[in-house]
C-alpha cells in the first residue's frame, strides 16, 4: 500500500479521540472556553448522558464572526501565540483541539455573538464537515450545542459507560467548575430537570451550599492567612473546609484548585485529610473547597491530556501549605465542641422502661457519623426539625442560609462559656463503670472514660515522639511474651514503630517476643496482655495515617483506661482535667467521640418545665 | 469479742456470690469460742474465752453481728442457737437479737495449725517479721500479668528467712533469723495481699509466730498469739532474683535518710506531669575531704522545675541517672532509720538502695531499674 497523507477527516477523528473520550470531556472543553470568554452566568444543558445533547450557553465576549470558522480549526487558540506562553499559562484552555475535535465527531453547531456585532453567526459542523456560516440573532455571547456525540465513532460509543454514570460524572465536573467560579452563575439542568444552580454572587460558601446541601453552610470554615512564621513561601492557600462533623463517604465533596484549575492530586488530598485525622471516622472524608495560588512556572499542568493532574515542582511545599492552613482554621475555629443530646418527645408517654428508647441525636446531622445516635432513626421520633430560637440547641449554631451571604459560622458569644474545647466541668459519678457523668455550666456532661483516656494516651504518645523525649522503663527482667501467629507477624511489621512510642521488644524464640522496656507513660498495665491486643489489631489492618500513627492509636487504646472500671471521684476528676488538656478533647484516637452533652434547656423541655 | 470479731472480719468476703462467705463461723471448741471467717484467698480463725454450757456452731453476717455487737455494753454475751434453727441469739443485760444465719455446715473448713501432719513449719520473731514485710510487700506486682510477682517470696533455709518481691522495675529483698535452725530448705510464694494482711494481725504481738506448711502444701498457715492465720499460696517459679541485684556498684553514695527524702518528694511533685522521672546527678567531692553532693530534679514541661542538693559521701565517679520517683519514694518510706546507701551503675544498669550500716549479711536490698529519657 503506498504511503500517503491522511485525509482531513481521518485526522480529525483520530485527534478527536485524544482530546474528546467521554461526554464529560466535550463539555468541559466547552465550560473552559465560556470561562476563559469571560462569561458570567453559564447554562449546561445534559441529555441521554451527553450522548443525545450536551448544549453550553454563555453571556461571554463571543467569538467575532469573521473568525468563527478558523475557531473549528485544529490547533486554532486565542490562549497561546508561543511555546513560552505554555508555562505563564492562566487561561484553561490552549491547544487550540477541543472545538474542531468535538465537531469531529457529533452534530455541532455554534452560535456566538460579540458585544460590538449586531447579529449572531452560527456555523454547523455534522461529523467533521463544516456548513457555510450564516447570520442569526442571538444574544451577546456564545451557545455550542452537541447532538448525538461519537455518533459516527460506534466503538468509542460502546465504551461509555450507562447514561448516569456518564452524567454523574459531568454534573461533578461542572461543580467543580461552579465551585472553583463562585463569581459566575452556573445552572446544570439534565434530562429537563435541574441539577444545581449557583447564584454567581461569589460566595464560594454559597455556592457549595446549592451543590452540596445546606448542612455544608454553617459547617464551613475558612482557611486563615497564615502569618509569617507559618507561611510557606510562594504557595498560599485558600478557600474553606467543613467541620469534621459533616462528612462524606467519598471524597468527592473534597476539591483542590490550583491556579484556578481543579485537580486531583493524592498528596493534597492526604495533607489536608491528615490534618482531621482522629476527628473524623475511618472511612469518612471532610468537604471542602481548597484554591492553591503559586507561581505557574512552579506547576505542569500539561502532564495529562485531560488536564486533571498536575505535577509540581515542589509538591511537599504545596502540601505543607494546604495541611498548616487545615491545622490553623480546625484549631481555631470550633464553634462548640461537644455534641449534644436530644431526647426523643414522646419518650415519656410510652410505657416500658426497655422499650421506651432515648433517641440521642448530635446536635447536627453530620453528627450521626459519629454513630452517636443508634436510635435516632426509624424509632419514629428521630431528629426535630432545627429550631434556631430553641435554647436546648446549643451545638452548632446554625444561621439561615441565604444565597449569597456569608454563612461561615462564628462561636456563640455567650459570656457564661468561655470559648473553650470542654467546659470546666464537676465530676459527678460513674454510670455503668464506663461513662462519667458531669455538671457542665450548661446542663449535664456524658464521657466515655475509655475513648477520653485514649485520646489524653494518644495526644501524649504524639507530644513525647515530636519532642523526641521518649520515657521508657525497662525492665529489671524481660518480660516474655508468647505470640499467636498473626501477633507476631504484625510484631515483625511494626518493630521500628514500636520502638518509636517508647518500646523495646526484641524477637525471643518462634513466636515468641522479649519485651526489655515499655513506655513509662503506661505504667501500671499488664503490659504482655496489651501488647497481645495492640497487635491483634494491627494484625487486622490498624487504624491511621502512616502505620506510625496506626501502632501510636492502638497502643493508646489499649493502655487506656477500660470500660467496665470503677473509677474514684478522685481518678474521673483526673481523667476530665487531662482532657480538658488535649487539642482535640472530642474524639478518641479512633474517631469515636469522647462526650455527649445534654444541655439545660433541654432538661427543662424533657421535665416540662417550659 | 469485739476486738475477735473485728480481727476475724478482715477475712470476711465483701462481694461474693456465696453468701455463707460473708458470714462468720462461731463454734464451741474445747471449751472456748472459735471465731473464724474465710474469702477463700486467706482465712483467719481465733479462739476466745467462754463459758460453754452446751456445745453448738453457726454462721452468721459477718458484720451485722459486729454491729450489735459493738454498741453493748462491756458485759459478758450469752450466745445461743436452738437446735434444727438457723438463728443465734445475742443476749447482753436487757439487750437482745435474734441473728438469722446459715448452718455451720456450709462453712469451708479452715485448716488448722496442728504440729504434725504440716508439711513444715518454723517459728520466727512477730516483730522482725512485720518489719520484713514492710520491707518488701510494696514492690510486689499490683496487675496480674505474671501471678508469681504478685506474691512474695518466702524462703526458709538452714536459720534464715527471706522475702523477696519484684514487680518487673524493681525488687526487694529482706533477710531475717529464724528463730532456731530448720533441717531442710523450702520454698513458696505468698500473695503480697496475705503477707499485708498478716502484718496487721501481728501488730504488738509479742509471742514468736508460727509459721507452716499444710500437708497439701497449697496453703501458708501462721499462728499468732490465739489467732491463726491462712493464706492460700501462688504456685509458679519466681524470678532468680539474686541473679538480679548487682554484684558491685560503680558509685557509692550515703547520703542523710531525712534530706535526700525531702529532696526526692520535692522533685516527685514536679515529676507527676512527666511520668515521674527524677534525675540523680551524682558529683563527688574534690578530694577526700570535701563531701559530694548529689543533685535531685525533675522538669514538667508544663509546670516548671525543682532542683535539690544534699550533701552525701561519695566514692567512685561521678553519674547521672533517672529513676520513677514513685519506686525511690515507696523505698524512702521504709527505711526508717540511718542513712542510705546509693550504689548506682549508670544511667543503663540497676542501681541498688541499702541502709549505709548495712550488717554483715546485708539485710535488706532493693534494686531499682533505672528509665531510659532521650533529651
Amino acid at each position: 500500500m503506498p504511503i500517503r497523507l491522511l485525509d482531513e477527516r481521518v485526522i480529525g477523528k483520530i485527534a478527536a479521540g485524544e482530546v474528546i473520550e467521554r461526554p464529560a470531556s466535550a463539555l468541559k472543553e466547552l465550560v473552559e472556553n465560556s470561562l476563559d470568554a469571560g462569561a458570567t452566568t453559564i447554562s449546561v444543558a445534559i441529555q441521554k448522558g451527553g450522548s443525545g445533547l450536551i448544549e453550553v450557553v454563555d453571556d461571554g465576549a463571543g467569538i467575532p464572526a469573521a473568525e468563527l470558522p478558523l475557531a473549528l480549526q485544529r490547533h486554532a487558540t486565542s490562549k497561546l501565540t508561543e511555546w513560552d506562553d505554555l508555562h505563564r499559562l492562566a487561561s484553561l484552555g490552549f491547544r487550540g483541539e477541543a472545538l474542531p475535535s468535538i465537531a469531529a465527531v457529533s452534530d455541532f453547531s455554534v452560535r456566538s455573538r460579540t458585544a460590538d456585532a449586531s447579529v449572531g453567526t452560527e456555523l454547523d459542523v455534522v461529523y467533521g464537515v463544516a456548513r457555510p456560516p450564516r447570520p442569526v440573532a442571538a444574544v451577546t455571547g456564545t451557545r455550542v450545542t452537541v447532538r448525538d456525540l461519537f455518533g459516527n465513532v460506534p466503538a468509542r460509543r460502546r465504551f461509555l459507560r450507562q447514561a448516569g454514570t456518564e452524567t454523574a460524572i459531568m454534573v461533578r465536573n461542572i461543580a467543580a467548575y461552579a465551585l472553583a467560579r463562585p463569581d459566575v452563575a452556573f445552572s446544570v439542568t439534565v434530562d429537563d430537570r435541574r441539577s444545581f444552580a449557583t447564584d454567581g454572587r461569589g460566595d464560594e460558601v454559597a455556592a457549595a451550599v446549592a451543590i452540596w446541601g445546606t448542612e455544608v453552610g454553617p459547617a464551613a470554615i475558612r482557611l486563615p492567612e497564615l502569618d509569617e512564621s507559618a507561611a510557606v513561601p510562594g504557595v498560599t492557600a485558600t478557600g474553606w473546609i467543613g467541620l469534621p462533623e459533616v462528612t462524606r463517604s467519598h471524597r468527592n465533596s473534597l476539591l483542590f484548585f490550583v491556579n484556578g484549575r481543579w485537580v486531583q492530586n493524592r498528596p493534597l488530598l492526604f495533607a489536608l485529610e491528615e490534618a482531621y485525622h482522629s476527628l473524623v471516622m475511618v472511612g469518612r472524608h471532610p468537604v471542602g473547597v481548597i484554591r492553591i495560588a503559586l507561581d505557574p512556572a512552579m506547576v505542569d499542568v500539561n502532564v495529562h491530556p485531560t488536564k486533571a493532574e498536575v505535577k509540581f515542582v515542589d509538591e511537599r511545599s504545596v502540601a505543607r501549605a494546604v495541611s498548616r492552613a487545615a491545622h490553623r482554621a480546625l484549631s481555631t475555629a470550633r464553634p462548640n465542641e461537644v455534641p449534644e443530646v436530644h431526647l426523643g418527645d414522646t419518650t415519656l408517654r410510652e410505657p416500658g422502661m426497655e422499650n421506651r428508647p432515648i433517641s440521642l441525636r448530635p446536635s447536627t446531622p453530620g453528627q450521626r457519623a459519629w454513630g452517636a445516635s443508634p436510635l435516632g432513626d426509624g424509632t419514629g421520633f428521630g431528629p426535630r426539625p432545627f429550631e434556631p430560637k430553641d435554647g436546648a440547641v446549643t451545638g452548632l449554631p446554625v444561621p439561615a442560609v441565604r444565597s449569597g451571604a456569608t454563612v461561615v459560622p462564628e462561636p456563640e458569644a455567650d459570656p457564661a462559656v468561655p470559648a473553650r474545647p470542654v467546659p470546666v466541668l464537676r465530676v459527678l459519678g460513674q454510670v455503668n463503670g464506663t461513662y462519667i457523668i458531669a455538671e457542665g455550666p450548661d446542663g449535664m456532661f456524658m464521657i466515655d472514660q475509655h475513648a477520653a483516656h485514649e485520646r489524653v494516651m494518644y495526644e501524649r504518645i504524639l507530644s513525647e515522639m515530636q519532642g523526641r523525649r521518649i520515657d521508657r522503663q525497662p525492665f529489671l527482667d524481660p518480660m516474655i511474651v508468647e505470640l499467636t501467629h498473626q501477633q507476631y507477624g504484625a510484631f515483625e511489621r511494626s518493630t521500628a514503630e514500636l520502638e518509636a512510642i517508647g518500646f523495646q521488644i526484641d524477637p525471643f524464640g518462634p513466636q515468641t517476643v522479649a519485651i526489655r522496656a515499655m513506655p513509662a507513660m503506661m505504667r501500671g498495665v499488664n503490659i504482655g496482655e496489651r501488647l497481645r491486643l495492640i497487635l491483634d489489631e494491627l494484625a487486622e489492618g490498624g487504624t491511621g495515617e502512616s502505620w506510625l500513627d496506626a501502632v501510636a492509636i492502638s497502643a493508646a487504646c489499649h493502655t487506656s483506661i477500660r470500660a467496665g472500671q470503677a473509677l474514684s471521684l478522685a481518678e474521673m476528676r483526673e481523667l476530665v482535667a487531662q482532657l480538658e488538656q488535649t487539642e482535640q478533647p472530642r474524639a478518641c484516637g479512633h474517631g469515636r467521640p469522647t462526650m455527649l452533652h445534654l444541655s439545660q434547656g433541654e432538661l427543662e423541655k424533657q421535665f416540662a418545665r417550659r | 469479742m469485739q476486738r475477735a470479731l473485728s480481727q476475724v472480719s478482715r477475712a470476711v468476703a465483701s462481694k461474693t456470690a456465696l453468701p455463707v462467705l460473708a458470714n462468720i463461723l462461731l463454734s464451741t471448741e474445747e471449751g472456748r469460742l472459735r471465731i473464724a471467717a474465710t474469702n477463700l484467698e486467706i482465712g483467719i480463725t481465733t479462739w476466745i474465752s467462754a463459758a460453754v454450757e452446751d456445745e453448738g456452731k453457726i454462721t452468721v453476717d459477718a458484720r451485722l453481728l459486729a454491729e450489735f455487737v459493738n454498741t453493748l455494753p462491756n458485759a459478758p454475751v450469752e450466745l445461743s442457737v436452738e437446735p434444727s434453727r438457723s438463728v443465734l441469739t445475742v443476749r447482753s443485760g436487757r439487750d437482745k437479737a435474734g441473728i438469722n444465719g446459715i448452718d455451720a455446715e456450709d462453712f469451708p473448713v479452715i485448716p488448722s495449725l496442728d504440729g504434725e501432719t504440716d508439711a513444715f513449719s518454723a517459728s520466727v520473731d512477730p516483730q522482725q517479721l512485720r518489719d520484713m514485710i514492710a520491707h518488701v510487700e510494696f514492690a510486689a506486682a499490683t496487675d496480674d500479668s505474671r501471678p508469681v510477682l504478685a506474691g512474695v517470696l518466702t524462703r526458709f533455709e538452714e536459720n534464715q528467712l527471706t522475702l523477696a518481691t519484684c514487680d518487673g522495675f524493681r525488687l526487694a529483698i529482706r533477710k531475717g533469723a529464724l528463730s532456731e535452725s530448720l533441717p531442710e530448705r523450702f520454698e513458696t510464694i505468698v500473695p503480697a495481699r496475705a503477707m499485708r494482711e498478716m502484718a496487721r494481725l501481728i501488730g504488738d504481738a509479742t509471742e514468736p509466730v508460727q509459721l507452716a506448711i499444710t500437708q497439701s502444701r497449697n496453703q501458708l498457715l501462721a499462728r499468732i498469739g490465739e489467732t491463726e492465720f491462712l493464706s492460700r499460696l501462688i504456685e509458679g517459679m519466681f524470678p532468680d532474683v539474686m541473679q538480679i541485684v548487682p554484684k558491685e556498684t560503680a558509685t557509692r553514695v550515703e547520703v542523710g535518710r531525712e534530706a535526700f527524702v525531702n529532696a526526692v518528694r520535692r522533685a516527685s511533685y514536679f515529676a507527676r506531669d512527666n511520668n515521674d522521672v527524677v534525675r540523680i546527678q551524682v558529683n563527688p567531692g574534690e578530694d577526700e575531704l570535701m563531701p559530694g553532693t548529689i543533685e535531685v530534679s525533675a522538669t514538667a514541661a508544663e509546670r516548671g522545675n525543682s532542683q535539690s542538693f544534699v550533701d552525701a559521701a561519695i566514692t567512685g565517679a561521678k553519674d547521672q541517672v533517672a529513676f520513677n520517683s514513685r519506686y525511690l519514694t515507696d523505698v524512702l518510706a521504709v527505711v526508717r532509720h540511718g542513712d542510705i546507701m546509693l550504689g548506682l551503675n549508670g544511667p543503663n544498669q540497676a542501681g541498688m538502695v541499702r541502709y549505709a550500716n548495712a550488717e554483715p549479711d546485708d539485710s535488706y536490698t532493693y534494686v531499682i531499674m533505672p528509665m531510659v529519657t532521650s533529651g
